[in-house]
């Protein structure tokens, strides 16, 4: 980026160029300082003031999670009894013109914003202002900034055994706005403000979240969705997806919301350092809800889904003698191992499509919608177990409406 | 600011006065003529369209008088251009306007009047190129109960001519037009041409170099306006169909520039936060959306708003801190209607539907024993949670691919309604950090089912 230089407004025909950290422009110009316009007479010149600028005060960055920073600087801008002309201009930066706002936080009788003025092919507005009285009055100008963002990236370390886990958040600040800010309050979120200096082009994580001993708990969860039936005779079987759900509430240590951010996770190695685990997107988890990250995939858990049965009953024909409708009486077989030597607890989720009542699921389990059964299954340690899911299809369609033997999703 | 030179555009007026029965004629003293014009402009949205009207005195002597207009590097439609003569000291008589051939953007009416007199005349055209905008802030309370809603209105002057001083009213409706008033105004000639084979359209290459000419114009410097005390007054009032704001006094807006104005401010506007699921057009995400409405209890309702953008804060302290809660634009407002302003996905706000069960019942067989119709019959549930820190008013929206269908056993707290044959929606409202669910039964008749009304034995 070229070097960045700013003008201040000091006189009509006198203007100086000024190398300036900060590259918005806020100057001030009484309300005859109206004689660099040509078409005036000149005697309206003469009666131009010098310009004030406005000194610089607290700076507050609002990120709330969206893509567009809301900038609030407050001012104090010096106001001559009448009406005051204010210009707004920046430069290299990229701020909403329609999104400019200036508060006056005084009473609308002593001071009213009266209009707002902006010239074509600038970035520049101005403000026409009345104010009663001379006065110094503190303003807050806000304006939406472009190019400034925050990003949430979490780090959990999970100790030896798999039982508690640390989790720290930072908040990533990047800059790339075009504009930089010295000692500004950056808001987050209800009760999370720090003030920070956050140069252009700088990239900054502040740390805002530090948990200890959050208890956790290790599953594995084979989906038949995304899971091969049997993975040995599968060239690319991924093993069993494996991680950590975390309860978010403040019996656990936490109990706030958790903001959507990357995580990386690492495992104490017991007297040997770390390993890094895997890693996993955190979605937005309210208070009161689980979260799950994924840190990778178990080849030590194994599960084999085999169809051992199936018969058709209830069949119905036409006058030609062709099947119109029946019944399907179906056993599936999960055939399940654990080769570690750890207890492990399994989530098995399966489906069975259509019109359907069980016969002998084998196993307790939630279902949890119209076709899908949730199994919480305890492995001791070198077990394997085998359970059989007897159940029935009823009322399968051929020929016109055999569509209808899937169950559409929605309404 | 930089100084700048106008040289692309001007609107001139002249009055040369031939008298043709006299050999000698008086001058016309300009300074006279604009010291005495006033221009109003009436500025239509969305229609790109300004009825200008400029008023002036003009001394006519005795015989034929000529008033010479032009408008080179303006937007001006010619073929809306009228003389009328408003009041004169002495009987005058517009005998006619022309467009000379050797002379472009040039028009000239010749005024013959029987004394020497004063005549006031009002000059009255389109144009195009002004253009004006509502939109609107909304500062939510820190209890989020209420907005603080201003009206803007901005002024927007790309017409190649400054207006100076005029008296400025705008026009929220849709009025019916056969042409674009920037068409007519790129025309080369003013009420176009016979079509004669084989002559390459000029028009195009006129627009063009027309556009060169008022992209390329340096911008002219703001204009001294007139002092005031207080923000301009927006007197709104009733016409036919449409509705008018004039602006109080008179706005200089020279080409180029906006000008912004608050239309009005209704400090404590009662606002309800509407979560809306409606897969069918935000997918599986809630969207929040802010509900207010056009009436007086809402310190409103005197007059509908036209459509423009919102941009919604949230007042956070009592200091002026905020925070940028969303944007949207909203269509025309009538009074006494609800508006609502879409502010985006809130993941704290989840709807959940789901197939609890589903069953094929009622087959039907027709005479040759095929299958011909069946009911297909699901449980719904939906698990509705709402984490944030305000009660929720969610509305759930169905779609139903096919009318033939019935709901009954309905359970959970809210309401039921059905909007149409193929949608229905329930309401419910959901204190902070609480979780409910409601369930219902829907019965779709397939095939000959659709002909039957009422329930047949299972088969």
């Amino acid at each position: 980026m070229a070097a960045v230089t700013c003008s201040i407004l000091l006189r009509p025909g006198l203007q100086k160029a000024l190398p300036l950290k900060a590259l918005l422009v806020l100057y001030l110009v009484l309300i005859m300082a109206l004689g660099y316009i040509p078409a005036l007479p000149q005697t309206a010149v003469a009666r131009t003031q010098v310009a004030t600028l406005p000194l610089e005060g607290k700076v507050f960055i609002r990120l709330a999670g969206r893509n567009t920073a809301l900038v609030q600087e407050e001012r104090v801008l010096t106001l001559a009894a009448g009406i005051n002309k204010i210009a707004f201009s920046w430069q290299n930066v990229h701020i909403d013109p329609d999104a400019i706002y200036l508060d006056t936080l005084a009473d609308p009788d002593d001071i009213t914003l009266l209009s707002v003025d902006r010239p074509p092919n600038e970035s520049a507005l101005v403000w026409e202002i009345y104010s009663r009285t001379d006065t110094e009055q503190p303003v807050v100008i806000s304006y939406l900034l472009a190019g400034l963002d925050d990003l949430i990236t979490y780090t959990a370390l999970a100790d030896a055994k798999e039982k508690t886990l640390d989790l720290d958040a930072r908040l990533i600040l990047r800059n790339f706005s075009g504009e930089t800010f010295a000692n500004a309050a950056f808001w987050l979120a209800p009760g999370t403000v720090f003030k920070t200096d956050l140069q252009h082009l700088e990239t900054r994580q502040v740390l805002f979240l530090e948990q200890k001993n959050l208890p956790i708990t290790k599953t594995y969860d084979w989906d038949e969705k995304t899971m091969p039936g049997d993975p040995e005779n599968h060239p690319d079987a991924p093993g069993i997806p494996t991680g950590y759900k975390i309860k978010n509430s403040s019996e656990s240590g936490l109990g706030f919301d958790l903001l959507p951010g990357k995580a990386r996770i690492f495992q104490e190695n017991e007297g040997a350092g770390t390993i890094f685990s895997g890693e996993d997107m955190v979605p937005f988890v309210p208070d009161g809800d689980t979260a799950f990250l994924k840190i990778g995939n178990s080849r030590d858990i194994l599960v084999f889904k085999r169809r051992i049965h199936s018969e058709q009953t209830q069949i119905r024909r036409n006058e030609k003698g062709d099947i119109q409708v029946f019944d399907e009486k179906i056993t599936d077989r999960f055939i399940l191992e654990n080769t570690t030597s750890a207890p492990v607890i399994l989530t098995l989720t399966d489906r069975i499509d259509g019109h359907w009542e069980p016969v002998d699921m084998g196993h307790a389990y939630t279902q949890t919608d119209h076709q899908t059964l949730v199994f919480d299954i305890h492995l001791g340690a070198k077990e394997k177990k085998t359970i059989d899911l007897t159940y029935r299809v009823l009322n399968i369609f051929t020929g016109t409406f055999a569509g209808y033997n899937r169950v559409a999703p929605g309404n | 600011m930089q100084h700048a030179k106008r040289c692309s555009t001007h609107l001139v007026l002249l009055v040369l006065i031939l008298a043709y029965a006299l050999p000698a004629r008086a001058g016309i003293d300009l300074m006279v003529l604009s010291a005495s014009r006033k221009i109003q402009t009436t500025i239509y949205n969305p229609a790109d369209l300004t009825l200008v009207t400029d008023s002036r005195i003009l001394p006519l002597d005795k015989g034929m008088n000529q008033i010479r207009f032009s408008w080179a590097n303006t937007r001006i439609d010619p073929t809306s251009l009228v003389l009328a003569v408003t009041d004169a000291s002495g009987p005058v008589t517009i005998e006619q306007m022309r467009f000379p051939p050797d002379t472009k953007n040039l028009a000239i009416w010749h005024v013959h009047a029987q004394t020497p007199c004063r005549a006031g005349i009002e000059i009255s055209y389109f144009t195009a190129g002004i253009s004006w905008e509502s939109y609107y802030t909304a500062i939510l309370s820190p209890d989020k109960s209420h907005i603080r809603l201003t009206g803007h209105v901005r002024l927007q002057n790309r017409s190649g001519e400054d207006y100076d001083n005029a008296t400025t009213r705008l026009v929220i409706g849709k009025i019916h037009l056969l042409d674009r008033i920037a068409k007519l105004a790129e025309q080369p000639h003013p009420h176009g041409r016979p079509e004669i084979g084989g002559f390459a359209d000029q028009g195009q290459d006129a627009y063009a170099r027309g556009k060169v000419l008022l992209e390329t114009a340096p911008a002219m410097a703001m204009q001294k306006s007139m002092p005031a005390e207080a923000p301009k007054n927006i007197e709104k009032t009733k016409l036919s169909e449409y509705f008018l704001y004039t602006i109080e006094g008179t706005q200089s807006i020279a080409h180029g520039w906006s000008r912004q104005l608050v239309s009005f401010d209704a400090p404590a506007v009662p606002v309800t936060h509407i979560f809306v699921f409606d897969d069918r057009r935000f997918g599986t995400q809630t969207v929040q959306m802010l509900s207010f409405t056009n009436d007086t209890a809402s310190d409103l309702g005197k007059f509908p708003l036209p459509g423009g953008r919102f941009q919604v804060f949230h007042a956070i302290d009592q200091n002026g801190g905020m925070i940028f809660a969303g944007q949207d634009t909203a269509d025309y407002i009538p009074v006494e209607k609800q508006a609502r302003l879409t502010l985006g996905p809130d993941p704290r706000v989840k709807v959940a539907p789901k197939i609890l069960t589903y069953a094929k019942t009622n087959l039907q067989f027709n005479d040759q024993g095929n299958l011909s119709g069946f009911d297909d019959v699901r449980t719904m549930a939906m698990d509705i949670s709402n984490a944030s820190d305000l009660p929720a008013d969610v509305e759930i929206t169905r779609h139903m691919p096919d009318p033939d269908f019935t709901i009954t056993d309905i359970t959970g707290p809210g309401r039921f309604e059905k909007i149409d044959q193929n949608r229905f929606t329930f309401f419910v409202t959901l204190a902070p950090g609480t979780t409910t669910s409601i369930s219902y039964t829907i019965t779709t008749r397939k095939g000959d089912r659709k002909w039957q009304q009422s329930p047949v034995p299972s088969s």
